[in-house]
């Protein structure tokens, strides 16, 4: 049996012939559509009120503090921010990030101890100093609004610290924290203005309720000390305990009394001494001297106000910072450069280390940026005065002279200076230390009356050479 | 017929609340009829039929083409019917026992049985084709199916429809 289209269309059609919608199939659609245009109807009157709603609220919470002491919205999200960054840098320093904090941004060893005093966590700490700092308020004030409840936020606001400030700090902190190197003991502040704190290390000789005694000084034990060991509480009996089965070390922070006695603010007790000696200053022989009794190593920031190629001196520091060749500088923009790149009014951090009664630059951070207004080494080379030679190192000197071995001069003696840049191949700083006999050298310096010549800049090219005696001088 | 939907669809478009229900009554009976060899229960074609012409009624005013507006919605009926079916239950009609059994009727009994033993998709293309006399370009355009897909669907119910009328007759 054949079937062709219209067979199949007639048969679908009387099939479906009687299927015809129900009558009332209309009703069912329209009532559908009223309860749907209801139901619209109350859904956007809802998203309306909701959307005013988070309108009136965002623009109200943007100039009235709706989030109560954490104040006004933008204030909260501030406060956000400036704890995300703290609890950043806490983590970035490891151990006792407030007195890192304390010491990066100078903070006096008081100020410190009142924040370690608290019992605002590490965060809380951290952020408390650096409001303060960059506030000028004491943070005795900030830690005052803290503790009555106020956000960070609306702290900042009130004592008028942006976020861009709280960031510049945790910067300055960083930077700081990167100088010293990671993992180090944290010191104790170092700023000692008044000239009445003393911090002392070495081996505990002796120890009561009331008295310890650190490296031959004796320090008064009040109800305000605290004792740590290990990151954690210790008692007078406890050290008494251990000083019977052997030696103890403690750094002691104390204050000098008026009746000159010394109370200590802050005992940390070691198992070892510390690598590098306090180095005791008497005060009584050095009285001008504010840092005297302080920290072997500190930081100091501020304006350069007084520079030569041997001292410098930064507003805020009352003594002569040593310069020498050991000396590391860098600049913002520029990376390692020499001594000849510190200017008066240029901001610095300085690494600074006691010697005896001298402070010793170890480091010379330039945070302003480098600018090439400075001969470059093209220009150098126009300079008649400036010549370039090549050789073969053939001795080094104590006094940082050196011969080379060119192809002109058989002996030509080199002088290093404090304003010499001694770099390697890849510009990167040497120290006069790391020269050896038989390393290919480029000169780039001065002719002086004795015909030795003046170093303006030392390129390493090779390690050792092969081969020495091979220089071409050049002139 | 299509003057007359294009005066209503227009009439629609410009926010006529009437005119609605007179694109209802010109287009309900074809969609009806095709819903059924889709779904095979007057329940489930009610309930579709209402949602499609809801969803209808809340584009209403973007219709402006008035040719395209029966494709639109059987398009749209048959959406809700795939959902439909997936929700609830394979198609189970029960066939409906007639009392008369004059030949014209046994045919019918047969072709009901026949179409019950096609897959709802096949039943669909075959009533859409035969039934509402859509061409395969439209039909593609409402299943979303490849042209070969919709023809091998007719070929192929075709094929047991025949089969099954043989046998029967």
């Amino acid at each position: 049996m054949e079937h062709n289209d219209r067979e199949y269309t007639d048969m679908l059609n009387n099939e479906l012939k009687d299927i015809e919608p129900g009558a009332g199939l209309h009703s069912k659609v329209r009532d559908g559509i009223a309860a749907n245009a209801v139901h619209m109807r109350r859904r956007n009157t809802a998203l309306g009120a909701v959307a005013i709603a988070i309108v009136l609220t965002m623009g109200l919470s943007a100039v009235t503090p709706v989030f109560g002491r954490n104040g006004t919205l933008p204030q909260v999200i501030t406060a956000m921010a400036a704890e995300r960054q703290a609890k950043k840098m806490s983590k970035t320093l490891g151990t006792a990030p407030v007195q890192q904090t304390g010491t990066a941004l100078q903070t006096s060893v008081t100020t410190v101890q009142a924040v370690s005093d608290s019992a605002l966590s590490e965060t809380d700490g951290i952020l408390a100093l650096v409001i303060a700092k960059r506030s000028g308020k004491s943070v005795t004030e900030v830690l005052k609004l803290r503790t009555d409840g106020l956000g960070w936020g609306i702290i900042m606001a009130q004592l008028n610290v942006s976020g861009r400030d709280i960031g510049k700090a945790m910067s300055q902190v960083k930077a700081a924290a990167k100088t010293k190197g990671q993992g180090e003991n944290p010191k104790p502040a170092v700023s000692n203005t008044d000239g009445t704190k003393i911090v002392v290390n070495g081996e505990i000789t002796g120890v009561s309720t009331t008295v310890i005694t650190v490296d031959g000084k004796s320090f008064v034990i009040g109800a305000a000390t605290q004792l740590k060991y290990q990151g954690k509480a210790i008692t007078t009996t406890e050290i008494a305990a251990k000083l019977l089965i052997g030696k103890l070390y403690a750094t002691v922070q104390g204050t000098k009394q008026a009746d000159t006695t010394l109370l200590a603010n802050l005992i940390i007790v070691q198992d070892t001494p510390e690598e590098a000696k306090q180095e005791q200053v008497d005060e009584q022989t050095n009285p001008s001297n504010e840092q005297a009794a302080v920290n072997n190593d500190q930081q100091v920031r501020g304006k350069v106000t007084i520079v030569s190629a041997t001292v410098l001196h930064v507003d805020g520091f009352a003594n002569d910072i040593i310069l020498n060749a050991d000396t590391k500088v860098e600049q913002v923009g520029a990376g390692s450069t020499n001594i000849a790149a510190i200017k008066v009014g240029q901001t610095v951090q300085v690494h600074v280390r006691l010697s005896g009664t001298t402070y010793l630059a170890q480091q010379v951070h330039i945070e302003d940026k480098y600018v090439k207004t400075e001969k470059t080494d093209d220009e150098q080379q126009t300079d008649p005065s400036v010549k370039t030679w090549q050789g073969t190192i053939a001795a080094i000197f104590p006094d940082k002279s050196i011969t080379l071995v060119t192809e002109a001069n058989p002996l030509l003696v080199i002088r290093i200076t404090a304003t010499s840049v001694l770099q390697d191949a890849s510009h990167k700083a040497l120290l006069f230390a790391t020269l050896t006999v038989g390393q290919k050298v480029t000169i780039m310096g001065r002719t002086l009356t004795d015909n030795s010549v003046e170093v303006v800049k030392l390129t390493t090219t090779t390690s050792t050479s092969v081969n020495p005696g091979k220089g071409n001088g050049k002139h | 017929m299509d003057d007359e939907l294009r005066t209503v669809v227009t009439r629609v478009h410009a926010g006529e609340e009437a005119a609605f229900d007179d694109l209802y009554h010109l287009t309900v009976r074809q969609l009806y009829r095709t819903l059924y060899t889709y779904l095979m229960t007057r329940e489930d074609v009610e309930d579709v039929v209402q949602e499609a012409y809801l969803r209808l009624y809340q584009v209403r005013r973007k219709l402006d083409d008035t040719r395209s507006v029966p494709v639109y919605l059987r398009t749209i009926a048959i959406n809700c019917a795939r959902r439909k079916l997936r929700r609830a239950h394979p198609v189970t009609a029960p066939v409906e026992e007639e009392d008369d059994v004059s030949g014209t009727e046994l045919v019918k009994g047969v072709v009901r049985e026949a179409l019950q033993q096609l897959s709802p998709a096949d039943r669909l293309v075959m009533g859409l084709f035969y039934g509402d006399q859509t061409s395969i370009q439209d039909i593609c355009r409402m299943t979303g199916e490849k042209e070969g897909t919709v023809k091998s669907r007719l070929s192929r119910a075709r094929e047991r429809l025949r089969e099954v009328i043989d046998h029967g007759t």
